[in-house]
This record gives C-alpha cells, structure tokens and sequence, in this order.
C-alpha cells in the first residue's frame, strides 16, 4: 500500500500469533492509528519510527562513523568470505525470502547457521526430532478443542491475543465460548494466565519433567508410590490424568517454562510422550507458544533448504546438526567463531554476558532495522526497512500456516530491504571467492 | 537469602525492547519481583535495589513488591542484558542455556546503583 488511507487485515509482525487482522491508519507515510492489536502489537506498529539507524555505519580506528550501502556491503563481504569460522545468527524477525538468501551465503562461506529459536524452542525441536508432534492448526483449536493447557507460559504477557483469537475466549464452530471450554495453567508462579484459569496447578521450579512423568504414570493406571511430586500432593496428578482424558479435544500450549528450566529438550519428551499417550484415550494435540513472529519460518526455510530447522554448521561443505555444539551461543561461548553476521536481532543483549562477550570481541556485521547494543559492538552496521512494516514477505505463524507480510508504509529514504542486503552481500562474496 | 531465578516475556520489556536504549525498557528489564514476604525477610522496601549473586556473577536490580505471589524463594526478572549476567552459557548439549531456575544468593542492596546498559555491556556513546 502507498499514500494514505486504512490498511486492513495486516498480519502483527510481533510474536508467533501473527494476527492477521490488524487495522493500520496511514498519514504523512507514517502509522497514526490502529486496531485489533495487543500491547505489543501496538508498541512496535505505533513506535516503527524510533531508535532506528538511518545510514550504514563502518568501524574506522575504532569509531563507527557513516558510509554508504556499497563500501558497508563490500566490507561486509570482505569480513565473510575471509573468516574461518564465520556465524550467521538471527533470522527469526525477518521473512522467508530474506532467510532463504541467508541459507546460500552460509554455505557460500561455510559458517554456522543458527536461529533463535536455540534460545527459545530448539530443546523443543530435539524432543520432536525423537517423539514426534501432535499437532493441528490454530483454526482446528478455536473450531472443536474443549480443554486448552498453557503449561510453562503466560500468553497474557507474551501472546496477548492467543486465548481470545484461538482459544479459550475465541468463537468456534463446535465452541462458541470461555463457557464451553476448560482452561488448566501449570507454572511456578501465579502468573496474569494462571488467575484466568479455571485450573492452577502450581508446581515447584524445576519440577516439569516429574510432574509430566506423574500423570502419564496415571494414565497407564499405575501407582504413584511418592506421597508428593513437584510440591504436589500424588493424586493431584491421578485428578489430572482423570480431567485431560474426560475432554473430548484437548490442546498443550507449552511455553518456554519447559525449554529454559532444568531438563530442557527432555521435559518436552515427557509433554509429547504425554500427549501421544492420552490420544489412546482421547484426541489430545501439542503446540509450542513460538516467540518471535516467523521463528517457525527460520526453522521451515532451513530446514527445506538443509534439512535441518537451526544450528547448521556449513564448516565441512555440506550441512551438519549437532546442537550444543554448532549452535549460536555454544560457538560464541566457546569463541569458536571468527566474524559474525547477525540479521534481525540482539545477541549482544540476548546471550549470556559470557557468550557476548565473546561475540563482541569478533568483527560483526549487523542487518537490522534499530539501533542496538549488537549495532553498537558491530563492524559494520546495516540499517534495513522493517519487515512486515516497510517490507513485505513471508512468515509462518506458531501453527506452521504461511501468511503474507504487507508494506503498509515506506522505510526512512534510503533505507534498503534485508533481501536486497543481503542478495547484496552474497554477490560480493561470489565474486571474491573466485566469481562465480 | 537464597532463591531461583526466572527470567521470561513481560508486557513492559516486550512494548520497550525495540527501543533498547530507554527508560523504559531498562525499567522494564531491571526490576526483579519478589514475593512480599521475602520482601520483609530482606528487610528492605519495594522499589530499593538487591544484588543477586551466583558463582562469581553478580548484579544489582531494583526489587519489586510482586504481584503474582505467593512464591518464596522464587523471584522474577524480564529477559535482557541485565538479567543475563547471571546466566551460565553452557547449554547442557542443548543450545539452550539455563535461563529459567537460576540459584542465587539475594542481598539487599540499598546503596548500590543498577548500572545503566552502555555501562553493563562496556559500551561508550559510539560502540565498543
């Protein structure tokens, strides 16, 4: 869209809800009203313009100082395509088509791959490489699903939208409301989610993996033989068992509760090992509350083009998985790696100090649409128009479902896409490396 | 006193974290939650500083009355620069490091500032 106007059915380039029925008000090429959107939403529609870069920087004697697209483009390459061991880290807030080109310019310099969703879900994603994964669309959940567990999260914090869009308070075909449905949080803590619940379990931090073992033990009509379990009391767990098998269509939404807590990929086994078990009783489905909003498309682009979704290490000339090993912090921690290109995020704020630490002290060079602590530790720095704003694409939301991406406004002039960057850098590289 | 760390999304850090130079996101991102009663066993009032100790890693945050008690011994900070000096970057083979369940040692800390973020990460006004 150009000029101004109402823009409808935009898709919330913010968490992996992706709603796609956000109404934008142009003006003077800039976003002046909006609705349908969360909190969130709303900070990143209604903010766009603030603490953006506006010129491509370079480091000079240890300064940043400005430059333009072509010097910073060839700079960065020159960076890459010399590196031994150069990690490509982000790609979680940008579309399909900008990943798709970070795919080839990994294995064009044999770097390291990764997405953060190492961060966030990939213990998750080892649990579903050995269980497997029940699931189903969001629209199937509002349609017929009549118990809906967030286990692990709090979707009125991070997914503010989630329960009035696809659960709990959404109107479905086969269930119309909050009246016809059952909502169970577990977590650590009382949360905002766990106060709106019908349920709250409230087990001890750390506890997941006991709690999630105990009621599948239930629910093969065993015996508990502990008298408590997570700071419960065992037949809690024989009540639980009895209220997930009584639904007639019950969803798992686990959160992050379950990936960053002690046991990590092994309490997702024991959530997909659940749900697989109750679907010899019932229909039960799993779902992981994603974050960032085309997470799931890094793991789907990578995962086409290598057959792996993050974590893929180019270093031998053709893709290799090992997480803990070729993932963004381990590399970074380990300071494996000798030069960095990190597209649409913040490791420098979003590691541990260490592994920043360690990064920071590599030549990075950052694609990104604000000003960061990372653009501020960057070699070269790379301002780009925002995706989903000032650029369309594509992005898959939580569910895997691809939606389209809309420019609704026009990115500050002069400002270049993540693709035409990136496509920019990749060319560079060709040629230096023998001009293919 | 001794306590778990959990980090996650909250509404405020997730509004600010696009702006990370602000206010607003530095308050967002350095307030620790603690539960009321543990409030009064450390002595101190809402809004007056703590530092939290694990290993050799520390940091001074800004404790907040929370309002999603109980759960002593339990305290909560919003994910960022701050709350990640405390994390361990060894991932378990996972990639993942522990962000959630973090042991610490609180401390009341009344007369020790948190530090502001150019100055957490050694960053001057123009980069490393």
């Amino acid at each position: 869209m150009g000029g101004e106007g109402v823009a409808h059915n935009i898709v919330c380039p913010f968490c992996g809800c992706c709603c796609d029925d956000i109404e934008l008000t142009i003006g003077g090429n800039g976003i002046v009203g909006i609705k349908n959107a969360c909190a969130l939403g709303q900070a990143k529609f209604m903010s766009a313009r603030e603490g953006r870069g506006l010129r491509p920087k370079e480091r000079a004697d240890g300064v940043l100082s400005e430059a333009d697209y072509g010097r910073a483009v060839r700079r960065s390459a020159k960076i890459l395509a010399e590196a031994r061991y150069p990690l490509l880290w982000g790609w979680s807030c940008t579309s399909c088509e900008a990943q798709r080109v970070g795919v080839e310019l990994a294995e064009e310099v044999g770097g390291v791959l990764d997405n953060t969703t190492s961060t966030c879900h990939g213990p998750g994603l080892l649990a579903v490489h050995d269980i497997g994964e029940p699931t189903c669309t969001l629209g199937e959940v509002r349609h017929r699903a009549d118990l809906i567990i967030y286990w692990g999260c709090n979707p009125v914090h991070a997914h503010p939208r989630h329960m009035r869009r696809y659960t709990v308070d959404s109107e479905g075909r086969f269930r119309k409301g909050r009246g016809e449905r059952k909502m169970i949080v577990v977590d650590v803590r009382r949360t905002a989610a766990a106060r709106m619940a019908d349920e709250f379990v409230q087990i001890e931090p750390n506890g997941d993996y006991e709690a999630l073992t105990a009621i599948r033990t239930c629910l093969k009509g065993e015996e508990l033989e502990q008298e408590a379990i997570a700071g419960l009391p065992s037949k809690r767990f024989e009540e639980l068992a009895d209220e997930f098998i009584g639904c007639e269509f019950g969803v798992m939404f686990f959160g992050l509760g379950l990936t960053m807590s002690k046991g990590k990929s092994r309490n997702v086994d024991a959530a997909l090992s659940l749900v697989r078990d109750l679907n010899s009783k019932t229909k039960f489905l799993a779902m992981p509350m994603r974050g960032h909003f085309n997470v799931t498309g890094a793991n789907e682009v990578f995962a086409w083009q290598t057959g792996f979704p993050f974590a893929i290490d180019f270093s031998q000339g053709y893709p290799r998985y090992n997480p803990g090993d070729t993932s963004g912090v381990d590399v970074a921690a380990r300071g494996d790696c000798d030069a960095a290109l990190v597209v649409a995020a913040d490791p420098i704020s979003n590691f541990p100090l260490e592994a920043a630490r360690g990064l920071a002290s590599v030549p990075i060079i950052t694609i990104d649409p604000h000003e960061t602590p990372t653009t501020n530790a960057s070699e070269v720095v790379l301002p780009s128009a925002m995706v989903g704003i000032e650029a369309g694409g594509t992005a898959y939301r939580m569910d895997g479902v691809p939606l389209t991406l809309r420019k609704v406004i026009e990115p500050p002039e002069g400002i270049l896409q993540d693709t035409e960057i990136l496509s920019a850098i990749l060319r560079e590289v060709k040629g230096l490396k023998g001009g293919r | 006193m001794k306590a778990i760390v959990l980090t996650g999304r909250s509404l405020a850090q997730g509004r600010a974290k696009e702006s990370k130079f602000s206010e607003e996101y530095m308050r967002a991102s350095t307030a620790c939650e603690v539960d009321p009663d543990d409030l009064a066993s450390l002595g101190i009032q809402d809004g007056q500083n703590v530092r939290l100790v694990s290993g050799n890693r520390s940091i001074v945050l800004r404790a907040v009355r929370s309002s999603h008690a109980p759960h002593r011994g339990m305290v909560f900070v919003a994910y960022g620069p701050w709350v990640n000096v405390l994390t361990d970057p060894d991932s378990d083979g996972t990639g993942m490091p522990t962000l959630k369940g973090i042991e610490v040692e609180i401390q009341p800390a009344p007369d020790q500032e948190v530090q502001d973020l150019r100055s957490l990460l050694g960053q001057g006004p123009r980069g490393r």
